[in-house]
This record gives structure tokens, sequence and C-alpha cells, in this order.
């Protein structure tokens, strides 16, 4: 077994990953309890760190880093959705699951990339979400009466930088999935990628709470610009022009991992084939 | 309904319908099927009755799909029926009574009960305590069932080390532990190979014989139920088809005897195999040439008429008259298109 | 003496799996890589909070700190008796296995929730212990009546109503596996759910209050050992305690019989 070039021709990728989807959504969308709860969860796990940060703001006299309790409200619940679509689901579980239960040789069979699977089931997921999620946003809207500041063109250009932070997790996502080629258990180094994401992507606080060298490291790592600086667009927090530092730094990183991924993967496979299973 | 005391096993009109969602293919029905899921309603088991006494060995006939695995979890107890009774032992199994379950055990073929990263020897003690088996009693089971398996040599390897018929066997001892009165093996041979097919048949020969046990036993085997089981069940699109001999079975569904005519070698015939088919011909329908050697198909009815032509054959030397072999005779009747329908639709939303 | 049987049942369980689980090693260095990168969020999290206001509604960061070393204590149950039991549960629904299960003598739902436990996970106990013992030697031990033994015994009391409430609640959740055959889906769900509830509930406003200690109990079962630990038990909290903890178990046991009834097996 030969290690398949981690990307044939784009197209053939592309058709892969619309295959793989179409798949996925057949076997998810016979399991609707799973989706209910993994809404419920999602959405719990925003609410939990905005109350948190609400409780500080009042406990401050009303605002804490700048954000009033309603202003918490706009950013974590705007942080919930692009947390989703980008964030979805981790290519990384999926894929060391693979390795674990021995099922990578079967897919390695496929002529079609085993990361273009796992992305098609990740994309089918959420286009599931998503067709479930603005009921439940329009709830947590009346419930919590968020404040933002809403701008036409900030709106628009993160939707336009949506796609490249998907893009951008699914390259780092991959290569730490790859790591699952040496490690059988990589829960420890899953942990401190969820732990970093969540830490410095804005998902538990914004940005400017954070002590300020973690401002610094932040702003050097792709994650907040997929995540807490999309949210900051939309909400009115961030500046219009700095979309184009977000464009860099999301395109830089996602270059250097595609690069960096080739010759990582048919290592990997190598060092995969070579253990067996 | 009280069975009587030796009846160990019953059916009274029993039936199983599944409401299995439709999954229709392509993107658009499934996301339209998050929202309305249409069901479809298989009748797996429809109106079975029979009755199987103490120490009764009976196999369970029937292609993939006809029931029978069905009707095993019926009698185990897996499944409640969703008409009639069964009764197992006087009891309802489906109440899962913990005295009825430590006087039954269920094999299956394709699922496993003995934990994969363990060697069989724990897997069995934690049996001993599930069951409740005194320590002497079951030392001495297991060292009757560890002498007629042949198991000494791979107890204590794991077993995910151990070959499909090595595990099949510690399946096998792993279900009698508690020395159950009543047996269900759902194709306790699946997958195994020739030898190991055998030493499987003797030895649930040997058990029955042994200790009495009442067995209902399932297989694709026909040589499984041949040497096991003198009565068989025979199910086909969920009904029950037969019940009866074995050799009851055969003369039931089949009109017809085979016949072996053997030409001398020095013949026309015996020379040449066209020449010998061209003469066995003409007392019935050619099945097989094989030589000198020629199968041939003929009506039950006409067996003394025909075998009268055949003698006549120039070059004949012998003939033998045999029944079918139980496979063809199963392979025409479960060819047999269903009496009615099987499966009936209903859509609806999902409860 | 039945209740005997079931516990013997699942002690053999247990030391099947335990001799297991200790001969793969390397899982060691795993969890305890795990378990040192979950601290550092729990730690991380609480110094972030801190960094901007001294008390949280009412709770102090040493307060915190013991909300933290229970839900450690607390997560060595939920991931390393009930989850990993669940786990086994669904992929014996999904092979089928699992109607081998049904036909022992023995309560099935009882065994179904200890039947594999980890024994690794014990370290989260260990560090959970450390750490509440850290919180509370540095806000001191606020003992309301009944002095320093009557808050470690309510403590005790309090964190046995923990463990019910989790593995009834996902026993009942995990019986959802009979009617969807992806029920590894739910547990993964219930796992990141409990990585986020490192704060005690009172913080919350009382929606969100009332729907982790209804909805999603573990917010509640987190929060009333820190309690008793730290001088804020009252009867509200010991009566929330005490009825979901029953209330879940009827629950469980009622859905249990009613989805192991519809139970139909994988298909042959």
């Amino acid at each position: 077994m030969t290690a398949a070039a981690w990307i044939d021709t784009p197209r053939r990728t592309l058709r892969g990953v619309f295959v793989a989807m179409r798949l996925n959504v057949i076997v998810a969308s016979q399991c609707r309890v799973n989706l209910a709860v993994w809404l419920v969860v999602s959405v719990l796990q925003s609410i939990v760190y905005l109350s948190v940060w609400q409780a500080v703001a009042i406990a401050n006299g009303g605002s804490t880093g700048g954000y009033t309790p309603a202003e918490f409200a706009g950013y974590f619940l705007v942080v919930l959705v692009v947390q989703r679509l980008v964030a979805g689901i981790s290519i990384v579980g999926e894929f060391s699951g693979y390795v674990r239960r021995g099922t990578l040789s079967t897919h390695l069979l496929r002529p079609l990339h085993p990361f273009a699977y796992v992305f098609g089931g990740m994309l089918a997921f959420n286009v599931q979400y998503l067709l479930t999620l603005p009921p439940i946003f329009a709830a947590l809207f009346l419930v919590f009466d968020p404040q933002m500041h809403v701008q036409a063109t900030s709106l628009a250009a993160a939707l336009v930088l949506l796609p490249l932070a998907m893009l951008t997790k699914v390259m780092c996502d991959t290569m730490v999935a790859c790591t699952s080629l040496w490690l059988t258990r990589i829960d420890g180094l899953r942990g401190m990628y969820g732990l970093t994401i969540l830490l410095l992507g804005g998902h538990l606080a914004p940005l400017p709470l954070l002590p300020d060298a973690m401002q610094t490291i932040a702003r050097a790592l792709p994650f907040y610009w997929m995540l807490g600086f999309p949210t900051e667009l939309v909400i009115g927090r961030a500046q219009l022009a700095d979309a184009w530092i977000a464009v860099a730094v999301l395109g830089a990183w996602s270059i250097a991992l595609y690069i960096l991924l080739q010759p990582t993967w048919r290592a990997g496979t190598r060092a995969y084939e070579a253990v067996g299973t | 309904m009280a069975a009587a005391p030796d009846i160990a096993i019953s059916a009274d009109h029993a039936s199983r319908t599944f409401h299995v969602p439709v999954r229709e293919p392509g993107l658009a029905a499934s996301l339209r099927s998050v929202v309305r899921r249409r069901t479809r309603e298989v009748r797996a088991v429809e109106d079975v009755s029979f009755e199987i006494a103490r120490g009764e060995v009976v196999g369970f006939l029937g292609p993939n799909g006809a029931g029978k695995t069905t009707t095993l979890k019926l009698l185990s107890g897996l499944l409640h029926p969703s008409g009639g009774t069964v009764r197992v032992l006087g009891t309802d199994p489906a109440r899962r009574d913990h005295d009825l379950l430590r006087r039954i055990s269920l094999v299956m073929g394709q699922r496993q009960q003995l934990a994969w990263d363990i060697p069989p020897a724990d897997s069995f003690d934690m049996l001993r305590v599930v069951y409740q088996v005194e320590r002497p009693a079951f030392r001495e089971q297991l060292d009757e069932l560890v002498a007629l398996l042949g198991l000494e040599p791979v107890l204590d390897k794991p077993v995910r080390q151990l070959s499909l018929g090595e595990r099949m066997k510690c399946e096998l001892a792993a279900a009698l532990i508690h020395r159950p009165e009543v047996l269900f093996l759902d194709e306790p041979t699946l997958g195994l190979d020739v030898q190991a097919q055998r030493r499987v048949r003797e030895f649930i020969s040997t058990y029955a014989a042994r200790t009495g046990a009442t067995v209902l036993l399932t297989s694709h085997y026909m040589a499984d139920i041949e040497a096991l089981a003198e009565r068989v069940l025979v199910i086909h699109h969920g009904r029950l088809q037969f019940d009866g001999a074995l050799k009851e079975l055969a003369a039931r569904t089949s009109d017809r005897k085979l016949v072996t005519v053997k030409f001398a070698l020095d013949s026309d015939a015996g020379r040449d195999p066209a020449r010998a088919r061209e003469l066995a011909a003409t007392c019935g329908d050619v099945q097989d040439v094989d030589g000198a050697e020629v199968v041939v198909e003929v009506p039950r009815a006409e067996v003394r008429a025909r075998m009268a032509a055949l003698l006549d054959l120039p070059g004949v030397l012998d003939f033998t008259v045999e029944d079918e072999p139980i496979e063809r005779v199963m392979e025409r009747v479960f060819e047999a298109p269903a009496s009615e329908d099987a499966a009936t639709e209903v859509v609806g939303a999902e409860a | 003496m039945r209740g005997m049987h079931e516990a013997r049942v699942v002690t053999a369980h247990a030391r099947i799996a335990a001799s297991t689980e200790l001969a793969y090693r390397s899982n060691f260095w795993a969890y305890l890589v795990n378990t040192v990168v979950t601290l550092g969020v729990s730690i991380a999290s609480i110094a972030l909070v801190y960094r901007h206001t001294d008390e949280v509604g009412g709770w102090t960061s040493d307060d915190l700190l013991v909300v933290v070393g229970v839900f450690f204590a607390l997560g060595a149950f939920v991931n390393g008796v009930v989850h990993s039991s669940m786990a086994k549960l669904v992929a014996d629904i999904r092979t089928g296995d699992f109607d081998y299960r049904l036909l022992k003598p023995v309560d099935a739902q009882a065994v179904a929730v200890a039947q594999a436990p980890d024994p690794w996970r014990a370290l989260d106990l260990v560090i959970g212990i450390v750490v509440i013992g850290f919180g509370v030697s540095r806000g001191g031990l606020e003992a309301a009546a009944g002095g320093i033994p009557g808050a470690i015994g309510a403590a005790i009391g309090m964190f046995a109503c923990a463990v019910v409430i989790v593995a009834a609640f996902w026993t009942l959740l995990a019986s959802i596996t009979f009617w969807t055959v992806q029920g590894e889906g739910i547990l993964w769900a219930l796992d990141d759910m409990y990585d986020h509830l490192r704060w005690p509930i009172g913080i919350f406003p009382g929606g969100l209050r009332l729907a982790l200690s209804t909805i999603f109990p573990a917010g509640l079962a987190v929060t009333v050992p820190a309690e008793a630990l730290t001088g804020r038990l009252d009867a509200t909290s010991v009566f929330m305690a005490l009825a979901m903890a029953t209330a879940l178990l009827v629950a469980s046991r009622v859905v249990w019989r009613v989805a192991v009834r519809r139970y139909e097996g994988a298909s042959s």
C-alpha cells in the first residue's frame, strides 16, 4: 500500500468531500437524539462562560474589560455560532479513532483520502446543526437580550473570513491528527490543543480580558483570528482594517501547514504501515 | 395454557412484528427523514406453534431472514412476542426471571460473550459468579467441558489470540458452565472449517446425551442437522412450514428419487459418456454424468416402472436408488415465493 | 440478598477490567498528561476570572479551588467508571453482544453502570482530593453547624449523592442508545459538557442554575460537596441533592426497563 498523496487534484478531493458529506448526512439524519444532545451541550457550554463573565461584570460594578453584561451576552452568543461553524467537530478525534480502531487501513484502500472523508462528515454535521440553530439562537437572543453594534460591512467581512477560518482550522486539525499515526493515544496532545483553542481563540473570554503576554501569543497563532476576531467583527468591536491582518495570518498558516503536511502525511502513513494492525 | 410437565419449549401462535425505518437512498430523502420518518412493518415470525419435549434435540431450518433467529430470541426471552405466547420450562421467557435464566442458555455463532482481552479461564470464572455456581460443581463441570472440547491448551491465552474454531469451542463451554437444561444454538458452526464443524457437532451430541438437555439448533449446514436432530422445524417467510422427522421432510417435500446407473466399462456406454447419457435419458432427467456413472431423476410414483426400463438398457452393471439430498429439497422449498405478502408498508411519523 | 449478588458480579467485573487495563501501562502516561492538561485549564480559567475580580457570586478563588477539586474527584467516577462502562454498553448494543448480558441471571442495569472501570482514573480522585485540601487550607474550612467533622461528613454524604446523580443520569441518557444506535456521540457530548462544569451553580442566574440542577444535574453534583466544605450548604441544597438523586434513580430504572423492552438486538 503506497501512501496516497495528501491531496490529488483539488477537484477530485472536493468531489470526495461531497460524497463523504452525503454519506454522513444520511447516517446522521437517522439519529435525531444525538443532534439534540449536541445542541443542548454546545449551547450550555457557551452560556456557562457567559454567565461567569456576567457575574464578574456585575461584581465589578457594571463592566469588565470594557464589556457590560449585555455586551458579554452579544459576544458569547455570536462566538457560539462561529465556534460551531469553524470548529464544530474536531477531525482529530475522528481520525485518531480510525487509527486506534484499525479502520484506517480500510480508509487507505478507498479511492478517497481519509481526511476528505472525515472533513465531509464534519461539514455534514454542521449543515444539520445550522438547520436547527436559528430557533435556538432566537430564543437565546430573547432570554439574554444581548447588546451589539452590527455594521453591514463588518458583518460581510466576517462572513467572507469564515471559509478561510474553516480551512485553517482543518489544516491545524489535520496536522494534529497526523501525530496519531505515530502515537496511538493522543489524548494528552488533543487536550492541550483543545485548551489552546479555548483559551487563546476567544472561546473562554474575549481577547482583551487576557493578560498582555497571552494576547501577544494569541495574535501570532491562528486561533484568535478564526474564532474571536470574526466574532468581534460581527458585534462591532474589531477594526474593519484588521480583517486584512486576519486574512494574512490565516493564509500564511494555511499555506505553511499545507506544505508541511505533505511530508508529514507520507512519513506518518509509512510509520503506520510499519506497525500494522 | 399450562404446559405438560414433560414439555420443555412451546410456542402457541407466536408472532413478532418489527417496525423498521425505511431508509430511502439519497440526500434529500435523508433530510426529509429527520422530520418525518417512514416505517415499514415486517412480520418476522407469524403464527408459529410447536412443542418440544424435554431431552429432544430439534433442528431449525430456514434460509437467511426466514425468522429462525427471531424465533430463538423469542424463546430465550430477548424479544417479547407481539402476538401469541411462548413458554420455556413452564414460564414466560420474556419476563427474564432469574430462575429461568439459570436453566437456559443461548449461543449465537456470530456474537461473542467472552471478553476479548482476557483468557477464557477468567471469563468462565466470571460466569461462575454470575450464575452463582458453587465452586465444586463449577470445577467439575469445567473439567468435563475442557476434556470434551480439548480446551486445555487455550484456557490461559487471551481470547483475541484464539482461532475461530477455538473461540467457538470456548463460547460453547461458556454457555454450558451452569449446566443449562435448555440450550438454544444459533448457527454454532458458522464459519468453521469442516473438521472443527464436526468436533462441535460431536460435542453437542455428547452433551445432550449425557445431560438430557433439550437442544434447539439452527444451522446453515445440513450436515449439522442430519447429525444431531431427528426432528426438524422448517420456517420460511416467518411461517412454520414443516414439523416432523427429517426423513419425512424429504419424503413429503420431494416427489422424486435419484437413480445412479453404472455401466460396465467395456460396454458402449461405459466407453463413451455421451452414449451413456443418451441411454439413461430414456428413463428420466439426467442430472449428472461422471464417466460410466449417470444420475437420473425419476418421479417417485414411477420408480418401479422406470427401474424395469433401466435394467433393459445395454451394459447396465448396477444401480442405486436414493432420496434427493436434503440440501436440494430445501433449496427447492425455499425458492418458492411467499404465500402472501410478508411485509406491508405503513407510512407515518415514528412514535 | 439480591443486591449482594449484583455487588459480587460487579466486583468480579471490576477485577477483570482492572487487571486488563493495568496491563497497558502506556495508558497511565496518556491519562497523566490528560489530567495535567485539564487541571491546567481549570486553574487558567480561574486565574483569568479572578484577575478581574476578588469574588464571583460570593465565591473566592480559594473556594473555587475546592469546586475544581470536587470536579476532579467526581470526574474520576464519571470518566473512570460510568463513562467507560456506558461506552462498553453502547458498543455491546451495537454489536448485539448485549443479548448475552440480558440472558444473565443478574440485574443488567446494575452491571452495565459499573462493568468496565478504568483503574488509571483513580489518579483523578487523588488529584481531586489534593486540590480540595489545598483550597480548604488556603481558604480555611468554614464549618457551619457541627464543626470540622460535621463539614467533612456532610461533604462525603453530598459526594455520595453526587455519584448517584451522575451515574443515574448517564444511564438514563445511555438508555437512549436502545432507540438510536449511535449512543457513543451522546456519551462524548456528556463528557464535553461535564468538562465545563467547574463552577458552583450558585453564581449562575436562576434559569441556568435550574437547568444545571435538573436538565444537566452534573452542575448540582459538583456544587453540593463543595458547598459542604465551604460553609455554604443549606437545607435547599441538601433537599435538591437528595431529591435529584432519588428522582434520577427512579427515572433511570423506569427508562431502562422500557428501553430493554423495546430492545430488538442488532440485526443478525
